[in-house]
């Protein structure tokens, strides 16, 4: 079930409005159902996956503190768990590279990349001492399958989500509102943003060679705002309607293109992930505290395997070994920039200019991720250089690019806004504006979606053109 | 309250983008739907090339009938149906002409845009419900319960007209007619089936023909099928052989003007539009080849009254008599 269909919206109408029509001690079955619901539409196959990982790991977890074969158990059930994901990723790719025939079609369940770390996280913590094994079986399923979260993330900790989750939630009239402004929000984001930039983004990287010079520079950038617009946009929904029932769950996204680093960059983008490969691969492996040689190597490794949960394929792995490199060689070289302005008798480059040079690193290395692949990723980032004559074919009509072009513009004062604010969120400034003044915002917000948003199936007018009239 | 406000905007919204204008469908549908009740004698049905030939103030100057014509380009069978069951919830004409050549074309080959145009027109009814179920697969109905999912990406090309609601309350002048003026002549010739082997019409056109045959006499009617001339119906000499069969089983009347194209004294370079549809001056023969037909025929005496046949004398005047050089 789409995110963006008029089935997951009627979906999500009956599923909040039966949560509180429910009495509490219900609430949390009902999401259960709801969420096996909403998984199964997916594709009924799909859930045998999900029903192994909820099985696996929470069998693995109440048996762990019972037994001296405790980090076998905890090897069996990550191995399972990653493994399996591992091997539906890599499988198809590792064979078209061996056979010309092409990828095996393998099924690729919908949102394993995200419940197999989120299971794996729950056995480790169980296995650290950290938490204690859940011990029905039905909670467990919860926190696995919740439907706001189990296809896009975040990837959560279940000593942070599970008591959300199974606690019923009271009605407020505060989480309704500030849930669906946050769904429109994000609906925003997707469909007036990402989607359309997507349009020229899929035309330039759909046919590399075809386009060069500035047409692949502007496709990369608008590459790296649409997919920080579709994913933020996806999270903002899910988090949206979870408010909406009640339940926060953790923020993905925190203006990562304010970065000045690229270490800042991934504390700030998917925040979970980086949380999680921190915490359960990083650490580990010994974080930093094994010497910088380590260090590096640590980290270059962490970024690999981010890369290839990404994607399978060497555009993802090269990708996710740029990042690491990125942040190995601006750990390394700190000190040395520090002196040498000292030196210089001049101060830090300012904070805009360090932001400007951390997002050219970061369009750059999303150009490789979009490229068809590694080696076209390279002849395109070439062509970009080598033909580049500073002229832009038409890519967009010129309505479509005033609305991406403002749709980025309001997305960009959002951040603003919301980055300059010390405390408390944009939502609650928002809400604390005249009635009039906010329905106004809002009603203009939904609008604009429901107008100017790519969804729908195409519309062309010439389609009805009849008899030469 | 901040809900209702919400949905008043959407659905205002959806009335803009709502297409509106292309062919004039929506006036010339919606027409039918303003006309005073019980008022028409004849009511013809089909596709293009049924409002391209028969023209209601022709046939009225002709024969005094009042006719109205209830069609849309490459009009599905299925549709022409739920357009008759929805004619006749209004009216009781006793005749009811159905341009049966879509009657050769499976409503598989039917396009997005043809499904849109005969659906757009209509207002809300079960008929409608039940014909979006017929003509679009599950999983694609959506967009046409709810067209403001399609016409909403028409941001880009409205106009002042999108914001204009007067065709609700509107009459078509032309009942129904396309008035075409000259545009260019086609290669149209008389036909002969004699040496044609009949070729088959999908079945369940068929079936469709025998039930609105039967529609119409439960209702008080009777059914004429009726072909017009086009350029390419040498490609469909073999249906038509097979239709002309079929209607002298079923018992159903059918006027081919194929069949008797120098009857109707066509000039294949002054009376076509294109080559599929009669222009003004093709249309007024083939019309009152029609009205000639329907005398020698049926026994229809028309339901007088006086200002709707002022209307209609009038609108012949202005248009027929004395045509003014537009389309």
């Amino acid at each position: 079930m789409d995110l963006i269909s008029l089935g997951f919206l009627l979906f999500a109408a009956v599923t909040v409005t039966v949560y509180y029509a429910l009495p509490l001690r219900l609430r949390p079955v009902w999401l259960l159902a709801a969420s096996v619901f909403f998984y199964l539409r997916a594709d009924p196959r799909c859930g045998l996956f999900l029903l192994f990982s909820i099985l696996s790991c929470y069998a693995a977890a109440l048996l762990i503190p019972k037994t001296k074969h405790r980090k076998v158990l905890l090897f069996l059930a990550l191995a399972l768990n990653l493994g399996l994901m591992a091997a539906l990723k890599l499988l198809p790719w590792l064979m078209a590279q061996a056979v010309e025939s092409g990828r095996l079609r393998l099924l690729y369940p919908l949102g394993l990349s995200f419940y197999s770390l989120q299971a794996a996280g729950y056995v480790i913590d169980v296995y650290r001492g950290k938490i204690e094994p859940e011990r029905e079986l039905w909670r467990f399923a919860l926190f696995m399958s919740f439907f706001p979260i189990v296809s896009q993330g975040p990837i959560s900790r279940y000593d942070q989500l599970a008591p959300e989750l199974n606690t019923g939630h009271a009605i407020s009239a505060k989480n309704l509102s500030r849930g669906a402004q946050l769904a429109l929000w994000g609906y925003f984001k997707k469909l007036v943003v990402a989607d359309r930039a997507g349009l020229l983004v899929d035309l330039v990287y759909d046919t590399p060679g075809q386009y060069a010079g500035l047409a692949v520079c502007l496709a990369a950038t608008l590459y790296t705002l649409q997919l920080y617009a579709d994913f933020s946009g996806c999270v903002d929904i899910c988090r949206g309607l979870a408010r909406m029932l009640g339940i926060e769950v953790t923020e993905n996204f925190r203006r990562p293109l304010f970065s000045a680093s690229i270490a800042e960059f991934w504390r700030r983008w998917h925040i979970s992930l980086g949380a999680w490969l921190r915490d359960y691969l990083y650490f580990p492996l010994g974080g930093s505290r094994k010497g910088r040689t380590r260090k590096a190597l640590n980290t270059l490794a962490v970024f690999a395997a981010s890369g290839l949960w990404h994607g399978a394929g060497l555009n993802f792995l090269f990708w996710g070994l740029f990042n690491g490199f990125c942040i190995v060689l601006g750990g390394e070289t700190v000190k040395a920039r520090d002196a040498f302005w000292l030196k210089c008798g001049a101060k830090k480059p300012p904070r805009f200019l360090r932001q400007l040079g951390c997002f050219f690193l970061v369009v750059l290395g999303f150009h490789f991720f979009r490229a068809p692949g590694l080696s076209a990723g390279v002849r395109m980032a070439l062509d970009a250089l080598h033909r580049f004559d500073g002229s832009l074919p038409e890519l967009l009509d010129l309505k479509d690019m005033a609305v991406l072009w403002l749709g980025l513009g309001l997305m960009l004062l959002v951040s603003v806004l919301t980055e300059r604010m010390e405390t408390g969120c944009l939502l609650d400034r928002i809400a604390a504006l005249k009635l009039p003044l906010r329905w106004a915002l809002w009603l203009c917000l939904l609008l604009t979606v429901l107008i100017f948003g790519v969804y729908g199936p195409g519309y062309d007018k010439a389609q009805f053109i009849y008899m030469g009239f | 309250m901040f809900l209702l406000l919400a949905l008043c905007l959407l659905l205002t919204a959806w009335a803009v983008f709502d297409r509106k204008t292309t062919c004039w469908y929506t006036e010339k549908v919606r027409g039918f739907y303003n006309e005073p009740e019980q008022s028409m004698d004849v009511i013809g049905f089909g596709s293009s090339r049924m409002y391209c030939t028969l023209d209601p103030l022709v046939l009225h100057h002709e024969t005094g009938l009042r006719a109205y014509v209830l069609a849309t380009q490459q009009q599905p069978l299925r549709a022409t149906r739920t357009y008759m069951q929805e004619a006749l919830k209004r009216q009781s004409p006793r005749l009811l002409i159905l341009e049966a050549t879509m009657a050769f074309r499976p409503d598989s080959e039917t396009t997005d845009a043809e499904i849109r145009d005969c659906l757009d027109p209509l207002p809300w009814s079960k008929n409608k419900l039940a014909l979006i179920r017929e003509l679009v697969p599950e999983g694609q109905r959506a967009a046409y319960y709810f067209n403001f999912l399609k016409y909403h990406q028409r941001w880009k090309e409205l106009s002042a007209k999108d914001f204009d609601f007067s065709y609700l309350g509107k009459r078509d002048v032309f009942r129904g007619y396309m008035y075409l003026t000259p545009e260019r002549g086609a290669d149209c010739t008389q036909q002969s089936y004699d040496s044609t082997e009949a070729a088959p019409v999908p079945k369940e056109n068929l079936a469709l023909l025998r039930e609105m045959a039967q529609f119409a006499i439960e209702n008080g009617a009777e059914l004429l099928l009726l072909a017009a001339p086009y350029e390419t119906v040498t490609d469909d000499l073999g249906c038509l052989k097979s239709l002309h069969a079929f209607c002298e089983a079923e018992g159903i009347a059918f006027l081919d003007l194929n069949l008797d194209y120098d009857k109707l004294g066509i000039d294949e370079a002054k009376d076509f539009f294109d080559i599929g549809h009669f222009n003004v001056n093709g249309s007024t023969k083939a019309t009152r080849y029609i009205a000639d037909y329907i005398s020698e025929n049926y026994t229809l005496a028309p339901v007088p009254d006086a200002a709707l046949d002022a209307e209609i004398a009038q609108a012949y005047e202005d248009w027929i008599m004395h045509p003014p050089e537009i389309k």
